[in-house]
């Protein structure tokens, strides 16, 4: 489970760099998460193109890493794949987060919540 | 509740044992998603299977067999009406209460620090799959569902 993260003056990008965030890789991802996210600026943004598959574990990782976050902190997610945004929707995770169709969508603080 | 399954083609069926660890699970998913794409043509409806599938295949191994690998997972699928049945077969631990957990809504509108991260599974399972039914028969965990090839990606 690699996560790249780059660092910009109002937001932080953490790139997820696997395929699958599932039963094997959720602690790791929740644990590199809280260690990028510690110092990070208010908006965080979760780059998610790569990722192909979420499971149920994957989701509750995601669910984790946003309540790891500081009161002021918000993480954001972007660039859902389909099969992540079904996943998504069906569970409703769909409205607790802000889905960006894109990274650079985020980047212009342009917020596509459905 | 006892269905009738009476495969329209005996020769269609075909069964697959693995293991309960990680990999052995994955490479099975993929498997069987190799073995019906040629069945089932609309991406969304393999989407949906996969995901019934790795959130079954989780259950097992997590609750049944407690995460201790090496444990066997037996799967058949079969043609079902117009569309596929599934059959998982384990020798874990019995359901709690011997039933599938029930399809309860999560309520979301909470603070964030007291959102759920975890309970995502089976509201996915009930959600995709069909017909789900469970029963225990001496040692054995026996889950099935199916997809019928008419329905639309969700059931509700």
């Amino acid at each position: 489970m690699e996560l790249r993260s780059d660092q910009f003056p109002d937001r932080l990008l953490v790139t997820v760099l696997g395929k699958r965030i599932d039963a094997a890789s959720a602690i790791q991802f929740k644990d590199q998460m809280r260690a990028l996210t510690a110092d990070a600026p208010s908006r965080v943004i979760l780059d998610l193109e790569q990722v192909e598959f979420v499971d149920s574990s994957g989701l509750g990782a995601i669910v984790a890493s946003m309540k790891q976050l500081a009161p002021d902190q918000k993480l954001e997610l972007a660039a859902l794949s389909p099969t992540v945004d079904k996943v998504f929707r069906l569970t409703r995770m769909d409205t607790v987060f802000t889905i960006h169709e894109s990274v650079a969508a985020a980047a212009n603080g342009v917020s596509q919540v459905e | 509740m006892k269905r009738d399954i009476v495969p329209s083609n005996t020769s269609d069926i075909f069964c697959l044992s693995f293991n309960s660890d990680p990999m052995s699970v994955r490479n099975a998913i993929q498997a069987v998603n190799l073995a019906i794409g040629h069945l089932i043509k609309s991406t969304d409806e393999l989407t949906s299977i996969e995901i019934v599938l790795t959130e079954v295949t989780s259950n097992i191994v997590k609750h049944s067999y407690q995460k201790i690998g090496g444990k066997p997972i037996d799967l058949r699928v079969s043609p079902y009406r117009l569309g596929l049945e599934f059959e998982f077969v384990d020798h874990g631990l019995a359901m709690p209460n011997g039933e599938i957990p029930a399809n309860v809504p999560q309520d979301f509108n909470c603070p964030v620090a007291d959102l759920p991260e975890s309970g995502f599974g089976w509201p996915l399972i009930h959600r995709l799959a069909s017909g789900l039914e469970y029963t225990r028969v001496g040692d054995e965990n026996h889950l099935r569902f199916y997809f019928s090839v008419r329905d639309s990606a969700e059931t509700d």
